[in-house]
């Protein structure tokens, strides 16, 4: 080997650590099973617990000084005929101890050898060793680091020392032009190597992070959840436990709460202290659905709503029609439930956009309008007189068993 | 079709299949039970029921699964019956063939008295299903390949407008002065027409209308 020549000597540096690095890169087990020449390192590290890519970085090193390395895994995969491939699980400690071994080999070389060029196989050697003791298989798992913390700790410490030790030898030394190439690609190996040292920590760090995240906000989820079931659900069905007995309060529970986890499910409203839940939209199937739900809750009947029609964003007037309908609305709905003596309403709404119609039927008892006393200003002042407020018409038929449907209809300006 | 339907109950829900069985009582004979995607289609093709009581939502994929492997068996058919809402599975599950909707919170006579309409090939369209087709075909006027398909007929939106506004088949005959056959084809015609219509507007409403 051409020691005179240190551009030669770097050449071989790179090429002997190369392929190491790269194999370091695996750390899959199953990959690295295969031997990659005889598998002499693979012995060594199972014979002494140490890392593979330690073994493997400390015979590149001593390849690169003036291949005594080479020599040597050599007579080992002559000599060494029954290489164990498994062995004690290798430590930081033994580790570090095979990589210090190794540079005092080279060291102790460098005043014997004329191959070793100790101003760069020093820094390379600790650059390699570093990334070797610092990078190992199982890297990739951060349940694995989770459970060893100090041995990573000792293993990444150990990794950064031997690398800044390789900088330190090569930065101490004279610069001229003639090193100057050499010092860059040293730089350069330690630059990597130190990248290689503190990338897997980094990603892991940021991986963990983030799946703490996850976790915590999939926990906030949940207690979300579980706060509201318990506020509303369980409460409800204790309730309804304790009041077994009264069916009517039973069903009035049970549809409020039936009303009340359907919004929080399907429409994304949010739930205030007292339990009820604002609605997300505001539209007029919203104050429908919100008057259905009060009338059902206060009177103890079931109501169905059909709502048809959007009429989004109608004008001003268009707005208070339809207010004043559903108000009529509201009005028939509850004198179905007070008086019918029906428990099962319906409630129709159809927004055709000039013209807003609603039919609220029950199939009670029915009542004969003309027997109607002047006194009951229920249906002449709330219903037909809201409606005739803005233009619109209230129908009422009705005869006596046969139920009662109320026909309220506003004209809308175009909304 | 004998006189009393054969009915098979498919439903995830233990209790709420224990109770359709008590409820539905001596008026349908019920000849199975499913809780699941699998075992509905695998009793369905045993018994080859008259009727199928049909949940929207089922483990191991939803009750349209089901429709979808029970294509080869034109005989039965198939009721949805659920506590969904939503108009997207609603609509999916009648354009996947069932001949009608009802709620979970339908009484007892009624839904025996769907399950015989639907036994003898009608239609049954509870009031919402009646808001959800009135919806869903007022959009606006799509370019239509087939007009006849596209639009419902006058007579049919006033079929469906009592239907929503909660009129049984007997009062629509009544109020429109028809048959009740004629009220049954014209629910038969809007079922086909909500089966059958290729309306792009009619998917993307009812995704849009998660809830009425």
């Amino acid at each position: 080997m051409p020691a005179e020549h240190p551009g030669a000597i770097m050449a071989t540096v790179m090429a002997a650590t190369v392929p190491p690095v790269t194999e370091l890169r695996r750390t899959d087990p199953a990959a690295s099973a295969d031997p990659i020449i005889f598998g002499v390192a693979r012995g060594v590290a199972a014979k002494y617990g140490l890392s593979l890519p330690v073994v493997r970085a400390a015979f590149a090193t001593l390849a690169v000084a003036g291949g005594i390395g080479l020599l040597l895994y050599l007579a080992l995969a002559v000599l060494w005929r029954d290489r164990p491939t498994s062995g004690p699980a290798p430590s930081a400690a033994r580790d570090l101890g095979a990589g210090l071994v190794t540079l005092g080999l080279v060291w102790e070389l460098g005043h014997w050898w004329p191959g070793v060029r100790a101003a760069l196989v020093i820094p390379v050697g600790l650059v390699t060793m570093g990334v070797a003791v610092g990078w190992r298989p199982g890297d990739s798992d951060p349940a694995d680091d989770a459970t060893r913390p100090r041995s990573t700790l000792v293993r990444v410490a150990g990794g950064l020392v031997l690398c800044i030790g390789g900088l330190a030898v090569l930065l101490g030394q004279r610069v001229d032009i003639a090193t100057f190439r050499d010092t860059a690609l040293a730089l350069g190996v330690a630059g990597a190597g130190a990248a290689l040292v503190l990338g897997p920590s980094a990603v892991r760090l940021v991986r963990s992070f983030s799946v703490e995240r996850d976790e915590r906000i999939r926990a906030q989820e949940r207690a979300a959840v579980a706060t509201h079931l318990h506020d509303s659900v369980l409460q409800t069905l204790t309730l309804i436990q304790k009041r077994a007995d009264d069916p009517v309060t039973t069903a009035a529970l049970a549809r409020h709460q039936e009303r009340s986890l359907r919004r929080w499910l399907y429409s994304g409203g949010v739930v205030d202290a007292s339990g009820q839940v604002e609605p997300g939209d505001r539209g007029w199937r919203a104050s429908a659905e919100r008057m259905v739900g009060e009338i059902e809750d206060h009177y103890a009947v079931a109501i169905e709503l059909v709502a048809v029609g959007d009429g989004a964003d109608g004008s001003q007037s268009a707005s208070v029609a339809v207010a004043a309908a559903l108000a009529a609305a509201r009005e028939a709905l509850v004198n179905a439930a007070k008086f019918s003596g029906d428990t099962r309403l319906s409630i129709y709404c159809e927004h055709s956009g000039d013209r807003f119609d609603v039919f609220v039927r029950d199939r009670g008892v029915g009542f004969d309008p003309a027997a109607i006393g002047a006194d009951r200003r229920g249906i002449r002042d709330s219903i037909i007189g809201r409606l005739e407020g803005v233009g619109g018409t209230a129908t009422i038929r009705t005869e006596p068993a046969a139920g009662t449907e109320v026909h309220l209809c506003v004209p809308l300006d175009g909304g | 079709m004998s006189a009393v339907p054969r009915v098979v109950v498919v439903d995830d829900h233990a209790l709420f299949r224990a109770g359709v069985v008590a409820e539905l009582g001596d008026r349908v004979q019920v000849v199975g039970v499913a809780e699941d995607v699998a075992s509905a289609i695998e009793v369905i093709e045993a018994e080859v029921p008259d009727v199928v009581l049909l949940d929207v939502h089922l483990p191991g994929g939803d009750g349209v699964a089901v429709l979808e492997a029970c294509r080869h068996l034109p005989t039965v058919r198939f009721l949805a019956l659920s506590v969904s809402d939503a108009a997207e599975d609603v609509i999916a599950l009648v354009r996947g063939g069932a001949r009608g909707y009802v709620t979970k919170s339908i009484s007892a006579d009624e839904l025996a008295e769907a399950v015989e309409r639907v036994a003898g090939g009608d239609a049954v369209f509870s009031p919402r299903l009646a808001g959800f087709v009135l919806d869903a075909f007022s959009a606006s006027a799509p370019a239509a390949s087939d007009p006849e398909l596209e639009h419902l007929t006058a007579r049919e939106q006033e079929v469906l407008r009592l239907l929503a506004r909660g009129y049984a088949y007997k009062e629509i005959a009544r109020e429109l002065t028809i048959s009740i056959k004629t009220v049954e084809s014209h629910a038969s015609a809007v079922l086909r027409k909500l089966q059958l219509s290729n309306r792009a507007e009619l998917s993307r409403w009812a995704s849009e209308r998660r809830i009425i």
